[in-house]
């Protein structure tokens, strides 16, 4: 080397030597003027393993910071003296004072108390401590344990206040109901208005979310914490925070979980035996002539085990996710990019659900002053098959699903031997010859469900951004803007082994036929807010918020159907050679304009004070009606920070909250108001034989008054901690009242309409919630905690339109029902309860004169039950005849059942030992009734249908030999039309809704360093249900509404589920 | 920042100004009624709405023939159905009469609607009055189907016009019918003679005058017992019969005027006013019936004409027909075709009357291929030149002063019975109202009652017939004893229906839903 050269190296190498010392030194002399600086290494930890990402600062020195390594180790220069402020999301800020030492390990405690948390409400955040309304968070890491598809399934149980239940368990169509402090509305959606990453949404297909991507999870329930969503606030809020990415070295997530569902009842229907016994009661002539000929007697259908149709039709289904993410960045650019793919075959086949899903979000750090990001989900999902609680073919109640695997006979009588039954017997016919097609819709369900085709597949993309600007300390400008858009795409295809597209039934004119049927919806959305946060003389603090909002969204339709298509094996795709049947479009739009504002002030952060102010303007209604004012204020009071408190050492927290507010509700139609006129195809008339001329009518009457819902409501709450919480107690009573309900009402057909949107009537909700958490036991390598929650709702209609003082309902199922009232809303009384005959036995041969020839006459002494007096027998089903006058007809009904729970609730447990982690999560519902129609079909056979199989427990019907049963006679079921309480069931259960067990792999076993955490788990999910209801399941509603609420009838079994999943950190 | 703040500002102002703008919609899939009616077709198109509920399935799409129209002609002929209008065990929630009074008023609103909106367009006034001519016809003959089975009913003339507006009481029978005659006689004067138009799908100068006979002589039976009706009666139908530009005069064959519905052929001379249908739904509408699939011959052959055959005649139907009268065995199939593979008809045993299908309207004719198991292209014959001359003899014997049928009325009978007969219309004789027939009004009357139920029967015609001659319920109970008399044990059910029967049958239910939204109603006798 040339020494010419290496000397200016040696030279300017020691000018930056010496440069850098002396900064080096100044720094040093600087702070030495203070304190001695010493540099502190050390390793910050959990119970689990180290910790990456820890932010360690200096206290009032906030420009040195540091964050932990991959391995969790820190090193920072700090003065000696001075305290080092270790903080990290989900655990205890810990502070440790700089003494001696240099090497300052810390084990970081998870958070117990939640007080210090953040947690996020509409428009902004709060610390739990100083919320003044009543907001419930849900453990998303407890949710995230169950094996559900989509989050709202996981919901039930886990929040007082907030009621989830299901329709029935069709896979992707389960119908999941979410009602928060009871329903307000009598015809319109009940369900919150979700607000997912700051984007508010009414209808948010959470089918499209990944549960793993879920970070926070908080249901806004009194009017305080809901009026600043006004308009659409009524019905509670639920928001959710994605996870976002964190600073530290990149973190990847892998996730398999596979596993099993099985349906979690089968319902016991007759032997060959019993059904030819009973058909036999039931017509003697005709079942001698179809299964006693030849010399065979009832007594030789013991030796044959006929057909169990639930077996086919059931099956054990295999259930599959996967999901990847990687999370990570730096303190300026933070992302999360995840993705998943489940796969869930439904329990019946031919039935199955699925989603593919993928997230990305992006924080970025511009300026000091200027903040972005982005956070896009693109998701697509779907299910399939035939759904079990909509009618087939036909109508009536002998065109759904389960009548035909119930009521399908389990031997034709032609043979015996199961061996003949594959090759001449009906299994292979889609309908069996002996039914009468023209009143009697039963088709074979194996053969249907295998054929039927029905999807729907949606594509969602919800993509939003938002930007931050601090304007000046304390003010901070935030501008946020997204899209939405979502095309469903549903199809069908009936070939002709299908129900509806058989050429056997001769009401069926479409031959076979399919159709295709798009929507399309998208929205966007603006919104623009301005914080100001001041602190005056350290005791008053005082947050402002104001803003404005703009959102819009159009929807469009259309859809076609073809008929007699030719080539039934090509299906959806061939559908243009079919002739073209109805089509249909639509297009529709709405925009909603807002101003917005609320005032934190709170004083020694002891009086926390809260009032908030929202005015919207909707497209929905006319110029007048447009503009809703939805104010609130609230108040809390932290009792425990008051001095006279001060000595119960015991109690370490105490809040008492209470709040009052008005709040919202615009779900109707974008056009509801309006009078239409249309051309609809059915309106066409045929002039001389030609093609039908178009026909232009007044489909709907409009009304221009239509305006707002409104819902008042007032909340107490109290907070209470116990023994440094490790006993927590939150209750709330609350009552809300809803007027000017919009309601779908009823009109007189002399209007020449059907129903007109109005708003009438009146609601009123009123409830106690109470939570308890407890830390049972907390030592080293073992912890017990514990959440119970159960909440009491009482709702009641007040006011009802044109001031009727009952409001009757109907559910269709079948046709000899369809225009019965089952339901009643009573003025004071809850908004349905079940609207009936009351029974009273059955009539037993006491009630009758028998004559000397053998015959029963009923007693003139006794009343009749709607039948012909000389039709009733001893057996028949009895009813009180409770105007008394000997007659039991339509003057006789009363409210023979309560359809809503008296108290619901949930009670979850966590156990830990060392890297066990054990969930058990139990919820219930008490005191709700079900009406189970299933049994008037199959414990009875009330619509009178021949060689229908029935439940085994009607072979315990009333007969003279067996006169103390309680089930009525073979045909003693009485008139057609009548519901009584006789089906009627008591609906309260217990459910054991999951359990989960997970172990992690110690690090030390892993033997490496690219791995950060093995975790290998088994979850089970509706392992066992506590209930005397005697149908498949107790949470069934399938015709559910406000009006409507459980009805049991076809309902697609509910699947308990096992899976086995392994969990890799990286 | 100063500007910043001024920016916010602003643009808040500017949203307020803009909101207005913003928050306006319009809808883009419907048009509203205050921007409808401003040409002849909008107009045309609102009155082929309220045709169309003609043909809707509570009405002459189905129900009317079906479930209601069981008489001492016909009755429900499947042993399953114990409760049901067919068999007059229902209550006031049965679903079918609450179609049945829906579709009514709807059809009733669409023609108030379409009247209050009569004058907007500029076009031709006489095509205008046509129009108008047609839709007072249609609310009036919806009004009389609600005065016939209902009674008095609220009378609604305007359009409803809020949603708070719904009350209405009923008006009594007497009102109904004034105003059922009002609509008719403007109508007259505004529709197109029956030959002007060349079939006979639309109301024309002859179906109103033969609708005004009809519903005169409803006035003038039970329960309004109006006897001044009797002249205007005859008056109107006789200015059916005295029309020389029409020319009506009865098809030479019986059979003819219902093969010719089931071909979708006019027959403008005979079959005055039809409820159209159309197709066999093989496309996207919905504008084929019910008529013949529900009461035709029992065929499960789909290439002859499935029919269920659920109508089934009843005895006495049967036996009303002189041996050798033709409409007999063409009203009364004598054979079915039991299996789908049946191509040559199986004959019932002579004795066996009771499990006979009705069999008016054969599938067999029909042009439209393929045929739907389901639905029919037949059209409904509202009212034919039989019923026109029959009424008029009715109406002109009540009226006669003489204690004898004037010889018009018998002859008026007499060409219809030679019809029936297969003989030529100038053929005196066999057919012919017999001398003890004619003998005096009383019996003149009696036969004519039987004569119109021989010619036309399972045209819904009976029971309103019945119940105006106060017949209603013994006629139904001497049917049922006869068929629980003759009918072997497993036909004795359609005995069901006349044993049912009672008083409060005179007249439906107001539905159930109804009374509860509409507290003026009060409900009919009995329910």
């Amino acid at each position: 080397m040339d020494l010419k050269l290496v000397k200016p190296i040696i030279v300017a190498m020691t000018c930056l030597l010496v440069c850098f010392s002396y900064e080096y030194g100044s720094a040093q002399a600087q702070q030495g003027t203070s304190k001695q600086v010493i540099r502190v290494t050390g390793t910050v930890s959990d119970v689990s393993g180290k910790l990456p990402g820890v932010l360690i600062t200096i206290k009032n020195q906030p420009k040195s910071k540091t964050l932990t390594d991959v391995n969790g180790m820190y090193s920072i220069d700090a003065p000696r003296g001075s305290t080092l402020v270790y903080s990290s999301l989900g655990y205890v800020t810990q502070e440790i004072t700089v003494s001696e030492k240099t090497q300052i390990d810390v084990v970081l405690r998870e958070t117990t108390s939640v007080l210090d948390e953040v947690v996020v409400i509409g428009y902004g955040s709060s610390t739990r401590d100083d919320l003044t309304g009543s907001v419930s968070e849900i453990n998303v890491e407890d949710l995230q344990k169950a094996p559900v598809f989509s989050v709202e399934e996981g919901l039930a149980g886990r929040v007082a206040g907030v009621n989830v239940s299901s329709d029935d368990g069709q896979p992707g169509q389960e119908g999941i109901n979410i009602v928060i402090r009871g329903a307000n509305s009598l015809t319109q959606s009940n369900s919150p208005l979700f607000v997912i990453d700051g984007f508010p949404m009414e209808d948010p297909e959470n089918i499209s979310l990944n549960p793993d991507d879920i970070k926070t999870f908080n249901i806004l329930k009194d009017a305080s914490a809901t009026a600043i969503y006004g308009a659409r606030g009524a019905n509670g809020v639920v928001i959710i925070e994605t996870k976002r990415g964190q600073i530290g070295a990149p973190v990847v997530t892998a996730n398999v979980t596979l596993g099993f569902q099985n349906v979690t009842k089968r319902m016991d229907v007759m032997s060959p035996y019993d059904f030819v016994r009973y058909n036999y009661e039931r017509d003697a002539q005709t079942t001698t002539e179809r299964y006693l000929q030849n010399g065979l007697t009832i007594e030789d259908y013991k030796r044959t085990p006929g057909i169990n149709w639930q077996d086919k039709l059931f099956q054990q289904s295999l259930r599959q996710v996967y999901s990847l993410s990687i999370r990570g960045g730096n303190e300026k650019t933070k992302y999360s990019i995840s993705g998943s793919l489940t796969d869930q075959e439904g329990v019946m086949i031919n039935t199955d659900q699925y989603r593919y899903q993928g997230r990305f979000v992006l924080d970025q750090n511009i300026s000091k002053k200027v903040n972005v990001g982005l956070n896009v989900n693109y998701s697509r999902f779907g299910n399939s098959g035939q759904i079990a609680s909509n009618a087939n073919a036909g109508s009536g109640g002998s065109s759904y699903l389960m009548y035909s695997v119930w009521g399908f006979r389990p031997i034709s009588g032609r043979s015996l031997n199961p061996d003949d039954w594959d090759d001449e017997d009906f299994e292979q016919e889609l309908i069996d010859d002996d039914i009468d097609v023209t009143m009697d819709y039963r088709v074979n369900p194996i053969l249907t469900a295998e054929n039927e085709v029905r999807t729907s597949v949606t594509n969602f993309l919800v993509a939003n951004a938002f930007m931050t600007y601090d304007i000046a300390p304390g003010l901070k400008l935030r501008v946020s803007g997204g899209i939405e858009s979502r095309i469903r795409k549903n199809q069908s295809f009936y070939n002709s082994q299908t129900s509806k597209g058989t050429p056997l039934f001769p009401n069926n004119t479409r031959g076979q036929f399919g159709t295709v049927d798009y929507r399309e919806k998208s929205s966007w959305l603006n919104e623009n807010t301005l914080t100001w946060v001041k602190n005056f003389n350290r005791r008053n603090r005082l947050e402002i918020l104001g803003g404005f909002t703009l959102q819009g969204a159009n929807s469009e339709g259309y859809g076609f159907l073809s008929q007699n298509v030719p080539n039934e094996s090509l299906g959806i795709p061939a559908l243009d050679q079919g002739i073209p049947g109805a089509t249909n479009t639509s297009a529709s739009e709405n925009t909603l304009a807002s101003f917005l504002g609320r005032v934190n002030y709170n004083y020694r952060r002891k009086y926390l004070f809260t009032a908030s102010f929202r005015a919207d303007g909707s497209s929905k209604f006319e110029p007048g009606k447009q503009w809703g004012y939805f104010p609130s204020a609230a108040f809390a009071w932290k009792i425990k920070d008051e001095r006279f408190m001060k000595s119960l050492k015991f109690i370490s927290e105490a809040k008492l909250r209470t709040s009052y507010g008005l709040t919202g509700n615009n779900r109707v139609g974008d056009f509801s108001r309006l009078p239409q006129i249309t051309n609809p195809l059915g309106a066409s008339y045929s002039f001389n034989n030609g093609t039908p001329s178009t026909g232009a009518i007044q489909s709907s009457l409009g009304n221009l008054n239509l305006k707002w819902e409104t819902t008042a409501q007032v909340d107490f709450g109290i907070d209470l901690g116990f023994l440094r919480n490790r006993i927590s107690f939150t209750a709330d009573v609350y009552r809300k009242t809803t007027y000017d309900l919009l309601l779908n009402a009823d009109i007189p057909a002399t209007t020449g309409y059907t129903k007109v949107y109005k708003n009438i009537g009146e609601v009123r909700n009123e409830g106690l919630e109470l939570t308890l958490g407890t830390v049972n036991i907390k030592t080293k390598n073992f912890s017990w905690n514990s959440d119970f929650n159960i909440s009491f709702n009482r709702n009641k209609v007040t006011a009802l339109a044109e001031n009727q003082n009952n409001m009757l309902s109907t559910v269709s199922w079948d046709n000899g029902y369809s225009n019965e009232a089952l339901y009643i809303a009573t003025l004071n009384g809850p908004a349905a309860a079940f609207f009936g005959y009351l029974t009273d036995g059955l009539y037993q041969v006491d009630d009758f004169d028998l004559s000397p020839s053998g015959t029963y006459t009923l007693k003139i002494s006794e009343p009749s039950n709607g039948m012909a007096r000389y039709r009733i027998q001893p057996g028949d089903i009895r009813y009180k005849d409770i105007n008394l006058d000997g007659e039991v007809n339509s003057q006789d009904r009363v409210v023979i059942g309560n359809v809503l729970p008296k108290h619901i609730g949930g009670f979850n447990n966590n156990f830990r030992y060392k890297g066990f982690d054990l969930n058990v999560f139990f919820q219930w519902s008490y005191g709700n009734q079900i009406y189970n129609a299933n049994r008037m079909m199959f414990e009875g056979n009330v619509t009178n249908k021949r060689d229908l199989n029935q439940f085994a427990s009607y072979n315990n019907r009333w007969s003279f030999e067996n006169q103390d049963s309680k089930m009525y006679r073979t045909g003693g079921g009485g008139q057609t039309g009548y519901y009584s309480d006789y089906y009627i069931e008591d609906g309260s259960y217990l459910r054991l809704k999951t359990v989960s067990l997970s172990y992690s792999i110690p690090k030390k076993l892993l033997q490496t360093n690219m791995i950060r955490s093995v975790e290998l788990s088994v979850a089970a999910q509706n392992i066992y249900t506590w209930t005397n209801y005697s149908g498949m399941d107790p949470e069934v509603s399938v015709r559910n509404s406000t009006l409507t609420p459980g009805f049991d009838y076809s309902a697609y079994p509910r699947a308990n589920t096992l899976v086995f999943g392994l969990r890799v950190r990286l | 920042m100063k500007s910043l703040y001024i920016s916010f500002f602003a643009l808040s102002l500017l949203t307020l100004g803009a909101c207005e703008k913003f928050l306006k919609t319009e809808p883009s899939d419907f048009l509203a009624p205050s921007n409808y009616f401003t040409t002849e077709k909008d107009l045309n198109n609102a009155l082929t709405g309220v045709y169309e509920v003609l043909g809707h399935s509570a009405l002459y799409g189905d129900y009317i023939f079906y479930q209601y129209d069981i008489t001492d002609e016909g009755v429900y002929g499947h042993a399953a159905l114990t409760n049901g209008v067919q068999v007059y065990n229902f209550a006031p929630s049965n679903p079918q009469i609450d179609a049945t009074w829906r579709a009514l008023y709807v059809g009733i609103g669409r023609a108030n609607l379409l009247l209050e909106n009569i004058n907007k367009p500029d076009m031709n006034e006489n095509k205008r009055n046509i129009i108008e001519g047609e839709t007072l016809f249609l609310r009036a003959y919806y009004y009389f189907l609600l005065a016939q089975n209902w009674g008095g009913v609220p009378l609604i003339l305007e359009t409803t016009k809020t949603a708070d507006d719904t009350q209405r009481p009923r008006a009594s029978l007497a009102q109904v019918y004034e105003q059922i005659l009002t609509d008719l006689k403007k109508s007259e004067s505004l529709v197109q003679p029956i030959g002007a138009l060349g079939f006979g799908g639309r109301a024309n100068k002859s179906a109103v005058r033969g609708m005004l006979a009809r519903v005169c002589l409803h006035m003038a039976g039970y329960p309004l017992k109006d006897q001044s009706k009797y002249a205007e009666a005859k008056y109107w139908a006789a200015k059916v019969i005295n029309d020389t530009e029409a020319g009506h005069e009865l098809n030479p064959s019986y059979e003819q005027v219902f093969i010719n519905l089931a071909a979708d052929k006019y027959d403008i001379k005979e079959s005055i006013f039809e409820v159209e249908f159309w197709g066999n739904r093989s496309d996207a509408y919905s504008e084929s019936g019910r008529l013949g699939t529900r009461n035709g011959i029992r065929c499960l052959n789909p290439d002859l004409g499935y029919s269920l055959g659920r109508i089934n005649a009843t005895p006495r139907l049967y036996q009303r027909y002189d041996e050798q009268d033709k409409r007999r065995d063409w009203n009364i199939a004598p054979f079915i075709y039991p299996s789908a593979s049946s191509v040559t008809p199986v004959y019932w045993a002579p004795e066996n009357l009771w499990q006979r299908s009705s069999g008016k309207y054969r599938r067999q004719y029909e042009v439209v291929k393929p045929q739907s198991t389901s639905f029919s292209p037949i059209n409904y014959p509202i009212m034919r030149y039989a019923d026109i001359l029959l009424m008029f003899a009715e109406a002109d014997n009540e009226l006669s002063t003489t204690s004898m049928p004037s010889d018009s009325a018998v002859n008026f009978v007499n060409l219809i019975r030679r019809r029936g007969f297969g003989l030529p219309m100038d053929q005196a004789g066999i057919a012919d109202v017999s001398a003890g027939d004619r003998s005096s009004k009383a019996s003149f009357q009696a036969f004519l009652r039987d004569e119109r139920s021989r010619e036309l029967c399972f045209e819904g015609l009976r029971k309103g017939d019945l119940i105006r001659w106060e017949k209603f319920i013994s006629e139904m109970r001497a049917t049922a004893s006869e068929i629980d008399m003759i009918a072997v044990s497993g036909y004795k059910f359609e005995a069901r229906a006349g044993f049912n029967v009672s008083e409060k049958h005179l007249l439906f239910p107001i539905p159930s839903d109804e009374m509860s939204l509409n507290r003026l109603l009060k409900q009919n006798p009995g329910w």
